[in-house]
């Protein structure tokens, strides 16, 4: 493979890391490591992919659109279905409706405990935790955007997990997985924002459950998942607040 | 499907399908009205979906599909011969410049990106999707994923060089469905 080739495999190589385990791959990037030349033009040629991918995660929704998808699929999903063998398929749904409240129960509860205890690790990190403000290039515009009172936390964060790292963001260990922990101000006031990639192992159980509040003395935490992250952040200023931003 | 798995569907895509919308419909508009086609669609046929797990990759190629639905109807192809590859260095002030603007015009830049570019460059940079995703998405083979990706950067960086031509280059989706030409 010549550079040429190289360059051609590796313009698709997406600096945050996706792309980390696809063997299509593999040879461009051991090339890269052996050749300064290319190794330079991939660091700038990812540089540029960061900076692009970070601006398009600051796209966001107009206001309203959300509702007006949710009402769209109420009317739709309303719409009767026919069948000539009702009694059949009343009693296959009924069944079905049996067993997945049951599931649903079960891996409810399931769901509930690993929150509760995402959030009981956030908000002893906070009180325990030495924290410190991301120090590193290109932390200053997701600073800014935590602190301004235009965002709503629930699917509006857009936030690369590699660039938190390189930004010099505390690593801190919840169980045996890895999180990051980001400190900002918004208003006077000190919030810890902990990132840590989804499990996938859990399914979509996390995405599909709601956030989940918990107080703890003054302090409070929300706990949520976007399919890509699970998020805790912590208020010091209560419930109220926390809900107030992430509820 | 219930109401509150429907909604939790909605919360955790919606968000990126606008953004992949916008850069393919170009106004913000019709971007909204795709994504509410889709998950329109989703409620009438796509609960039937045996894999949750591919909800995902399956509410982009639906919305792929139905802007293509609409815009077939223009006939309008882009030559994918003639265009240079992007394989050429970045220089450090190219991504100074990028970094100094801000979300919506980067945006713009991409949105004057050819379309046939432009579907694969959006996906690559929003990132929620494999290549075999992506590929699967645009029903073309990986190669040409990679192919069009690499032509549409390059597109791309010519447009983020030159931002203030981009707003008279990019006519919104609605305009061209009304027959006026870019």
């Amino acid at each position: 493979m010549n550079n040429d080739e190289a360059k051609f495999i590796l313009s698709a190589y997406r600096p945050s890391g996706r792309d980390a385990n696809d063997a299509r791959f593999t040879e461009a990037l051991s090339q890269a490591k052996q050749d300064p030349a290319l190794s330079e033009w991939l660091a700038q040629s990812q540089a540029l992919d960061a900076v692009v991918m970070k601006k398009l995660s600051g796209i966001v929704p107009p206001a309203g659109l959300r509702e007006q998808i949710l009402a769209g699929g109420k009317v739709s999903q309303k719409a009767p279905a026919r069948s000539r063998n009702v009694g059949a398929w009343l009693a296959l749904a009924a069944s079905v409706l049996v067993v997945f409240v049951v599931s649903e129960v079960w891996l409810g509860q399931k769901v509930q405990a690993a929150q509760h205890d995402y959030a009981e690790f956030a908000v002893n990190d906070m009180h325990n935790g030495g924290h410190h403000p991301p120090v590193g290039e290109g932390m200053e515009e997701t600073l800014v955007k935590l602190a301004s009172s235009d965002l709503h936390f629930i699917n509006e964060l857009g936030l690369s997990f590699e660039e938190m790292k390189a930004g010099g963001c505390r690593t801190v260990k919840c169980g045996e997985r890895e999180a990051i922990e980001l400190c900002f101000n918004r208003d006077g006031t000190w919030y810890h924002l902990y990132v840590m990639p989804h499990k996938k192992s859990r399914g979509p159980l996390l995405a599909k459950s709601k956030s989940y509040f918990l107080a703890m003395s003054d302090s409070a935490a929300a706990v949520w998942t976007d399919g890509d992250f699970e998020y805790a952040l912590v208020s010091p200023k209560g419930m109220n607040d926390l809900k107030a931003l992430a509820g | 499907m219930s109401t509150t798995a429907f909604s939790q569907l909605v919360d955790a895509h919606y968000t990126p399908l606008y953004r992949f919308a916008l850069s393919l419909a170009r106004n913000q508009a019709d971007a909204g009205d795709l994504v509410q086609q889709t998950f329109y669609i989703w409620a009438t046929k796509g609960h039937a979906l045996r894999e949750v797990s591919k909800a995902k990759s399956w509410l982009f190629t639906t919305l792929y599909r139905e802007f293509l639905r609409v815009r077939r109807r223009e006939g309008r192809a882009t030559s994918i011969e003639d265009l240079p590859p992007s394989e050429q260095d970045v220089a450090a002030e190219e991504i100074d410049r990028a970094r100094s603007l801000d979300a919506d015009t980067v945006m713009l830049a991409l949105q004057s990106v050819d379309e046939v570019f432009r579907a694969p460059l959006t996906l690559f940079y929003l990132d929620d999707l494999t290549y075999q995703e992506i590929a699967d998405t645009l029903d073309v083979p990986i190669g040409t994923v990679m192919s069009r990706l690499s032509r549409g950067k390059a597109q791309l960086r010519d447009s983020l060089k030159k931002p203030e031509k981009n707003a008279q280059k990019v006519v919104p989706f609605n305009q061209t469905k009304k027959g006026q030409t870019s």
